[in-house]
């Protein structure tokens, strides 16, 4: 039995997806009735072109990505958190700096969960490893980055591996730390909302100092250096139709790889300070409007839930082994904090660094696992099932049934839709979709997208 | 009371590539790479860490004593002093 197709209502036509197979294309109602037909009835004869897409559906296909078993063997990825401070006083971020106590990681435990990771990557004659920066700030505890850079570097040219940096940072310090940053990281991912007003609005220092001049000259410095800048803007309802506009300012003043627009994730400072995400139907459209005028300057355009390039049974690192350290050496699977997780009723704790060891738990290793999109009923016949994965663990609930999507279900599909046009090279009927309120809602609303399902087309 | 500290000398360039740091003496022709130990703190340096501050990165990063680590620093320092990509100048505080 062929599985895992995906039909959607574009205007009149109908995109088939099936991601295992890597195939889309577009088809009218009755090639689609055909095609679901001649997978459902043995006796059935389809027409030519439909036989020639069963042909494709028939062969073996990727196999569905599992969950990760057995012991840790590879992970995902170092994460250091050198402190969870932040020198930021971002309007909308009650994650870390406001509710976090000030610890910062010492210089022992950075070296021991290095060494550690590398001896754990030497055993399973890895070749590349990774070491992600995450905070707060983690250059608000430079000495601790700049030592741990220093240290990894060093044993991974001992041990004959590769290390990859890379640092989720907020741009702000002096041109000589952002050269070295620019000298030794291979990404940056840089939090950039926009020209001067909208960042200095949404994120002001601590100090109430300005800071948009500062990360601005730094993400200029980054964009002259060997590193990958990566720029990733919050999107608010006051900032989203203001995406285009965002889009060729960076396009003119950086050079990154990337700009991820995400929406707004609520907190109880964001309301306070009234901010909202952005509206769904207004955050696709503008978005991939944004997205044109980056592909223009050969800038890639990222959703982090709409990931096309490979299939995942998880949005993040959690339940891909990645080993992230606080400073008080708390081995996690997320880099959210325990209070987050314990919201959403999840435990993402994995173990502690002890003794210049990883110490974790197998079962605590299976229960994070288990975190993955089979185990979210909403997502189970959405086109983006193996693409978005249901999204954050903690902060996107899926315990509803198939079609009860919420905001940001609706943006990731339709940005997946057109995302998947434009592969097609129909953008011509991407945008005269984007422009049509009512084809967008059809496609968006359809509670099940599984070709195969019961009633489909009634 | 004097302190010391430690600058590039004149006509010194550095890069850092994948090896480690390659630092060029401009005015004796002259290149030295600097790998592993020499070129962390060749790094520190240029981001204007204290000679304490070293000395204790240093110990933590080769697993020695302080006093250890003060001596190795030392070492280090006066041979890139002898390779003239170093100078060693007074800070004279008030």
């Amino acid at each position: 039995m062929i599985s895992d197709i995906f039909a959607v209502p574009i205007i009149d036509k109908y995109l088939i997806y099936a991601p295992l197979h890597s195939l889309a294309t577009l088809v009218d109602r009755r090639g689609a009735i055909s095609l679901r037909r001649a997978i459902l009835e043995a006796d059935y004869c389809p027409p030519a072109t439909i036989e020639a897409l069963l042909s494709t559906l028939r062969s073996p296909g990727s196999a569905a990505p599992q969950p990760r078993i057995g012991p840790i063997n590879d992970p995902y990825f170092l994460g250091l958190i050198p402190t969870r401070l932040c020198n930021l006083s971002c309007l909308y971020c009650d994650f870390a700096g406001s509710r976090q106590p000030g610890s910062i990681m010492k210089l022992t435990t950075a070296q021991e969960a290095i060494e550690a990771y590398f001896q754990l990557a030497r055993q399973s004659d890895l070749q590349e490893v990774e070491v992600h920066f995450f905070g707060g700030e983690p250059f608000f505890a430079e000495n601790v980055v700049h030592f741990a850079v220093a240290y990894a570097e060093s044993r991974a040219q001992e041990l004959g591996l590769r290390v990859r940096f890379e640092a989720t940072s907020n741009g702000v310090y002096n041109p000589e730390r952002c050269r070295w940053i620019a000298d030794y990281f291979d990404t940056i991912v840089l939090s950039l909302d926009g020209p001067e007003d909208i960042q200095e609005g949404q994120r002001p220092a601590k100090n109430g100092r300005k800071t948009a001049q500062t990360v601005i000259r730094n993400a200029r410095i980054l964009s002259e250096g060997p590193v990958e800048l990566v720029i990733r803007s919050c999107v608010t309802q006051a900032t989203v139709n203001r995406l285009p506009e965002i889009a060729s300012w960076i396009a003119s003043e950086f050079i990154p790889s990337t700009v991820c627009f995400e929406a707004l994730t609520p907190s109880i400072l964001s309301k306070k300070a009234g901010l909202y995400p952005p509206d769904p139907w207004d955050f696709a459209r503008n978005f991939i409007l944004a997205s044109d005028i980056l592909e223009e300057a050969g800038i890639e355009t990222a959703l982090s839930t709409v990931v096309l390039h490979n299939l995942r049974t998880s949005f993040c690192p959690v339940g891909q082994d990645a080993l992230i350290i606080s400073p008080d050496g708390s081995i996690d699977a997320c880099y959210l904090m325990q209070d987050d997780w314990k919201r959403a009723g999840l435990d993402m704790h994995l173990g502690w660094l002890k003794d210049g060891k990883f110490q974790i738990d197998p079962k605590a290793v299976r229960r994070v696992r288990n975190n993955s999109v089979y185990d979210k009923p909403l997502c189970t016949a959405c086109l983006c099932h193996y693409h978005c994965a249901g999204g954050c663990h903690i902060n996107h609930s899926v315990a509803h049934s198939g079609g009860a999507y919420d905001s940001l279900c609706l943006q990731t599909r339709l940005i997946t839709i057109a995302s998947l046009l434009k592969r097609l090279g129909q953008d011509s009927l991407m945008h005269t979709w984007l422009d049509d309120r009512r084809a967008l809602e059809i496609s968006a609303w359809q509670s099940t997208d599984l070709l195969t399902s019961r009633g489909f087309f009634e | 009371m004097k302190n010391k500290t430690y600058i590039c000398s004149a006509g010194v360039e550095w890069v850092k590539n994948s090896d480690g740091i390659l630092v060029v003496q401009g005015k004796k022709s002259q290149s030295y790479l600097l790998t592993g130990l020499e070129s962390a703190l060749w790094s520190w340096m240029n981001l204007s860490y204290s000679f304490p501050r070293l000395v204790s990165m240093l110990a933590e990063l080769e697993g020695i004593s302080r006093p250890a680590a003060g001596r190795r620093l030392r070492q280090i320092l006066e041979d890139w002093r002898g390779k003239g990509i170093l100078e060693e100048r007074e800070i004279i505080h008030g």
